[in-house]
C-alpha cells in the first residue's frame, strides 16, 4: 500500500519494514486515543452535573485494575519487539560483498570517500541494488553531526574521534535529501547534501570520469528550491546550458590511486612500516596482515576486535591498550599525524590485508 | 515562640511591609514569590517561542540570522525547562499547598525554603545575564564538544544551570521532612492527598538526580580548566559520554516536570467529579513506578548516538514500562469520572484538555521508545512535537488546572468563569493547531533546530506558526482576567469547591501559619458521595 501521504517514499526495504511498523504504530496509537477520549467525553455528557445525581462511591475494582495493567503491558513488549527486528534488519542485515564509503563531515559539508581512492563532497553517489556501508566520523576539532536520508529512514551520529557505520541498499534510482540531524551550529541547516542512486550503467560510466545526466529528485526534497533560499549549491554539480545536471567527478580529478593504495603509500612514507610489517611477520611491532578484524590479545589479558575505533586509538594513544607480547615496546603517541583523509586511506589498506 | 496573627488577618496582609515579604519564612509567600517569578519567565520563554515561530513561517531567513534563531531556541528551551517547567508546580504550588493539605504550620525548614528561592532568583540572573556576554546557542542540552569549543557564554549558563540545582535539592530535601514529620494528628500515608504524594516522588528524583548535573558541569569545568580530556575527543575525551551524564539527569528531570501535574490532576478530578477517587493507591503506587523507571532509561535518548546494540535493546525495552504506570493514573482518572456529577469548571476543562494532550503525548512516546521507529524521528520535528505535548500539554495544562482551583485560595477571590472558557478554548485549539502539524513534519523528516527548511515543510510550519499566535492569545486572555481578579475578583468563600482536603478548611487566603485551631483529619482526602455530596 502507498503510505507516501504521511510518510516520504520509501527507497529501501528496510525503510518499508519500517513503514509497516509505523502503520501499526499508528493504528495502536489511534485506538487507545479512542479508548480514552471517547469514555471521557461520553462521562463528561452523560454524567454532567445535576442536583441530587446520585454518585457511585466505588473506589475500586480488583479485576478492571489487572485488565488495563496486564493488556497494555502485553501491547507494549509486542511493539518493543517489532521495533527491535526493524532495528536488528537497520544494523545487522547488511550483505557480505558490499561497497564501501568513508564518510567525513565537519562544519557544514560532507566529504565522501570511494573504494576508488577519489573524494566528493556533498553529493553521495552509489549505484542501485546495491548495498552500501558508511563508515563516518567527524573532523576531530568539530562537533557531532548526525547523517539521516528521510527516504531511507536511517540516521547515526558523526562522533569526533570515534567511528560509527550505517548501511542502505537503494532501490529506486533518483537524488535523496541528506540532513544534518545534530545541531552543529549557525550552518546546521545548510549542512545538506544529496544521495545521488544511479542505475549499474551510470554508476559505471560515472566510475570511469565520464558526464552522466543525474536522475531527478525523488521524496523529501523534490520540490523545486526558489533561487537564493539554500545557501549553497552542492559543489560538484554544474548547469549546463541545456538545464540538464550533470555530474562531475567530484573534487579531485579521477585518482591515480585507489583508497588501499594510497593507505600503502602512507604507511611506508610516515614511516609506519619499520615497525610494522605487512608481509605476515612480526617486527618491532605487530604486523598488518590479518589484523583487521580480528580478535587481539592484550596484555592485560582482555580481547579487543581490531576495527576502525582499535586502530585509530593505537595510533594516537599506543599505550592505552598494549598487544600481548609487545609489553616492552614503546610506540610514540602520533595524534594528529593523519588528516582523516588519510586516517581512513590506511583503514581501507590495513582492512585489505585481513585474513 | 508562639506567634499568632490578629484575627481578621491573612497572609497576605500580615505582616506588613516589604522588608516582611523579602526576609519572609512562610511558605505561603515564599510559593507567591516563585509563582510570579515563574510566571515572568514564562512571558520571557513564551515571547522567545513566538519568535521562532514567526521566523519559521516560510523557509528562508525571515527577519533573524541563523546565529540570533539558535539563540532564541535555546533561551526558550533553557528558561522554560530550568526556570518555568521544573519549579513552575512544586516550587511554587508545592510550597504554598504542601503544608496546608498536611494541617501543617510551614514547610521543616523555612529557612531553608527562604534559602532556595534566592538560590533560585539567583542562578536565574547568572542565565540571563549570558546575554551580555555573547548569549548562548548550544540548545538546552549543552552538548559536547560543541559547547565546550565554541566561544559562546555556554559556560556561564552551565554555571547558572549549577546553582539552579541546588534550589531544586533543597526544595525536595525540604519536601520529603516536611510530609515525613509535619503530617497533621489522623493525617495517616494512606490518607495523605495524591498531590502530596506526587511532590514525594518528585522530591526524591530531585535529590537523587540533580547532583548528577552538578558532577557533570564540574567535570566539564575540570576538563576546561586542567586540560585533561573527560567529554572533548580532541583530548582525548569522550562526547558521549556527556550525553550519558546529562540525560541520566535530564531524563529523571521530565519526570520531576511532569509527576507534580499527575498530582494537580488527582486533586482536581475527585473534587469536580464529585466522588471518591479510583484506585488511590495504585495511583500513588503509579507515581513511584514512574519515579522509579525514570532512573534507568536516559539512554532512550541515544539510539542514533553510536552506543552499542545491546544498550540500544535494553533502553528500548525498559522505555516501554513507563507507559504501564502511567496508563493505570489515566484509566483511573476516567474511572473516576465515570458515574460521577461532573461539574464544568475551569480546572476540570483543563483536566479535559490535559487528558486530551497528555495521551498524545504518551502514545508518541511509546513511538519513539521503538527502537526501529525512532532512527527516523530521533532529533526530527515529531520529537518536538511529542515532548511539547507532555510538558506544555501535560505539565502546563495541570497548572493551568492549578491556578484556576487554587487562585481562591491564594488570593481569597473568584476569577471569571467565562473568560477562563474563552481562554481556555484558545490554548487547547491553538496548542493543538502549533504542535499537531509537526508529527507530521517529523514522518517528512524535517530535523529539529533548523533555521532555514525545504519547501516541502512550509505549509505545516504555516499552521505551526498560526497556532502558537492563538496559544499565545489564549495567555494574554488569561493574564488579563486573572489580574482582573487579583484586584477586582469577587471575595471568594473559604471552600468554594466544597473540597474535602485540609488546604480548603482554613479561610481564603489562609493566615500566618495557616490554621487557627490545629487541624485533625478523620477521613481520607476523597471521601466524596451521597453525604457529603
Amino acid at each position: 500500500m502507498d503510505w507516501s501521504f504521511i510518510f516520504p517514499i520509501a527507497a529501501s526495504e528496510i525503510a518499508r519494514s519500517w513503514d509497516t511498523l509505523n502503520v501499526f504504530l499508528l493504528v495502536i496509537c489511534v485506538f487507545f486515543f479512542l479508548v480514552v477520549i471517547g469514555p471521557m467525553v461520553f462521562f463528561a455528557i452523560r454524567y454532567r452535573f445535576k442536583p441530587n445525581r446520585k454518585v457511585s462511591t466505588v473506589s475500586h475494582n480488583f479485576t478492571l485494575e489487572v485488565i488495563w495493567t496486564a493488556i497494555p503491558t502485553i501491547i507494549l513488549m509486542v511493539i518493543f519487539w517489532w521495533g527491535w527486528v526493524v532495528y536488528r534488519q537497520m544494523t545487522f542485515d547488511l550483505p557480505q560483498n558490499h561497497k564501501q564509503v568513508r564518510v567525513v563531515a565537519k562544519s557544514w559539508s560532507w566529504t565522501f570517500q570511494y573504494e576508488d581512492g577519489r573524494t566528493t563532497t556533498n553529493q553521495l553517489f552509489v549505484p542501485v541494488d546495491t548495498p552500501v556501508r558508511l563508515i563516518m566520523t567527524s573532523e576531530i576539532n568539530d562537533v557531532l553531526h548526525s547523517f539521516f536520508v528521510p527516504n531511507l529512514r536511517i540516521k547515526k551520529d558523526l562522533v569526533p574521534g570515534l567511528y560509527t557505520n550505517i548501511w542502505f541498499k537503494p532501490e529506486i534510482v533518483g537524488q535523496y535529501q541528506i540532513f544534518c540531524t545534530e545541531y552543529c551550529g549557525a550552518g546546521h541547516s545548510e549542512m545538506l547534501g544529496k544521495l545521488i542512486v544511479l542505475s549499474k550503467e551510470d554508476y559505471e560510466l560515472w566510475t570511469w570520469g565520464k558526464e552522466i545526466e543525474l536522475p531527478p529528485a525523488v521524496g523529501v526534497g523534490a520540490i523545486p528550491q526558489p533561487p537564493g533560499l539554500v545557501a549553497k549549491a552542492p559543489s560538484s554539480s554544474k548547469k549546463e546550458e541545456t538545464g540538464i545536471q550533470v555530474a562531475m567527478l567530484g573534487d579531485a580529478e579521477l585518482p591515480s590511486m585507489s583508497l588501499v593504495e594510497q593507505g600503502e603509500a602512507l604507511a611506508a612514507s610516515r614511516g609506519c612500516v619499520a615497525c610494522h610489517s605487512s608481509e605476515d611477520r612480526p617486527g618491532i611491532g605487530p604486523s598488518y596482515v590479518g589484523l583487521f578484524g580480528r580478535e587481539v590479545e592484550l596484555a592485560d589479558g582482555t580481547t579487543v576486535i581490531a576495527d576502525e575505533n582499535y586502530i585509530r586509538e593505537s595510533i594516537e594513544n599506543p599505550h592505552a591498550k598494549i598487544v600481548k607480547g609487545y609489553e616492552n615496546v614503546l610506540m610514540p603517541p602520533y595524534p594528529g599525524l593523519l588528516t582523516e583523509l588519510e586516517l581512513n586511506a590506511l583503514m581501507a589498506y590495513l582492512k585489505s590485508l585481513e585474513n | 515562640m508562639e506567634h499568632t496573627s490578629p484575627e481578621g488577618t491573612n497572609y497576605i496582609n500580615y505582616p506588613k511591609g516589604l522588608m516582611s515579604w523579602i526576609v519572609t519564612l512562610d511558605h505561603k509567600r515564599i510559593g507567591m514569590m516563585y509563582f510570579f517569578t515563574v510566571l515572568f519567565f514564562f512571558l520571557i520563554g513564551g515571547l522567545f517561542a513566538l519568535g521562532i515561530r514567526l521566523e519559521l513561517f516560510e523557509p528562508g531567513g525571515q527577519f533573524m540570522t541563523a546565529d540570533t534563531y539558535n539563540r532564541f531556541f535555546t533561551y526558550h528551551g533553557t528558561i522554560m525547562v530550568f526556570l518555568v517547567i521544573i519549579p513552575m508546580i512544586p516550587a511554587a504550588m508545592g510550597n504554598f499547598i504542601l503544608p496546608l493539605q498536611l494541617g501543617a504550620k510551614d514547610v521543616a525548614f523555612p529557612r531553608l525554603n527562604l534559602a532556595s528561592y534566592y538560590i533560585f532568583l539567583f542562578g536565574a540572573i547568572v542565565a540571563f545575564a549570558t546575554l551580555f556576554f555573547g548569549g548562548v546557542d548550544t540548545g538546552w542540552t549543552f552538548y559536547t564538544p560543541y559547547s565546550t569549543n565554541t566561544s559562546s557564554a555556554a559556560g556561564m549558563m552551565l554555571t547558572a544551570a549549577f546553582i539552579l540545582g541546588f534550589s531544586s535539592i533543597f526544595t525536595g530535601l525540604n519536601f520529603v521532612a516536611t510530609i515525613h514529620k509535619l503530617r497533621a494528628p489522623g493525617q495517616t500515608w494512606m490518607r495523605l492527598p495524591l498531590f502530596c504524594w506526587a511532590l514525594y516522588a518528585t522530591s526524591i528524583i530531585q535529590l537523587l538526580a540533580t547532583p548528577v548535573l552538578a558532577l557533570t558541569l564540574m567535570l566539564v569545568a575540570i576538563e576546561k580548566v586542567s586540560g585533561v580530556g573527560i567529554f572533548d575527543p580532541a583530548l582525548g575525551g569522550d562526547p558521549v559520554l556527556f550525553q550519558h551524564f546529562f540525560w541520566f539527569y535530564s531524563h529523571p528531570a521530565v519526570y520531576i516536570m511532569v509527576l507534580p501535574a499527575l498530582g494537580v490532576i488527582n486533586e482536581v478530578v475527585p473534587v469536580f467529579a464529585r466522588r471518591p477517587i479510583f484506585a488511590y493507591k495504585a495511583m500513588a503506587a503509579a507515581l513511584f513506578g514512574i519515579a522509579l523507571v525514570a532512573f534507568i532509561v536516559w539512554g532512550h535518548h541515544m539510539f542514533t548516538s553510536g552506543q552499542t546494540v545491546l544498550t540500544n535493546f535494553v533502553f528500548s525495552l525498559i522505555t516501554m514500562f513507563v507507559a504501564v504506570p502511567t496508563g493505570i493514573k489515566v484509566f483511573s482518572w476516567l474511572a473516576t469520572m465515570y458515574k460521577g456529577n461532573i461539574q464544568f469548571y475551569a480546572p476540570m476543562l483543563y483536566f479535559f484538555a490535559f487528558m486530551f494532550v497528555f495521551v498524545i503525548g504518551g502514545l508518541t512516546g511509546v513511538v519513539l521508545a521503538t527502537l526501529g521507529a525512532d532512527i527516523h524521528f530521533h532529533d526530527t520535528y515529531y520529537v518536538v512535537a511529542h515532548f511539547h505535548y507532555v510538558m506544555v500539554g501535560g505539565t502546563l495544562m495541570a497548572f493551568m488546572a492549578a491556578i484556576h482551583y487554587w487562585f481562591p485560595k491564594f488570593f481569597g477571590r473568584m476569577y471569571s468563569e467565562a473568560w477562563a472558557k474563552i481562554s481556555w478554548l484558545f490554548i487547547f485549539i491553538g496548542f493543538n493547531l502549533t504542535f499537531f502539524p509537526q508529527f507530521f513534519l517529523g514522518f517528512q523528516g524535517m530535523p529539529r533546530r533548523y533555521y532555514n527548511y525545504l519547501p516541502d515543510y512550509t505549509f505545516l510550519n504555516q499552521l505551526s506558526t498560526i497556532g502558537s499566535f492563538l496559544v499565545g492569545l489564549g495567555f494574554f486572555i488569561a493574564a488579563f482576567y486573572l489580574g482582573h481578579a487579583l484586584f477586582r475578583g469577587k471575595k471568594a468563600p473559604d471552600n468554594p469547591w466544597r473540597a474535602l482536603t485540609l488546604e480548603w478548611q482554613t479561610s481564603s487566603p489562609p493566615p500566618l501559619e495557616n490554621f487557627r485551631y490545629e487541624p485533625v483529619v478523620t477521613h481520607g482526602p476523597y471521601d466524596y458521595g451521597p453525604e457529603r455530596g
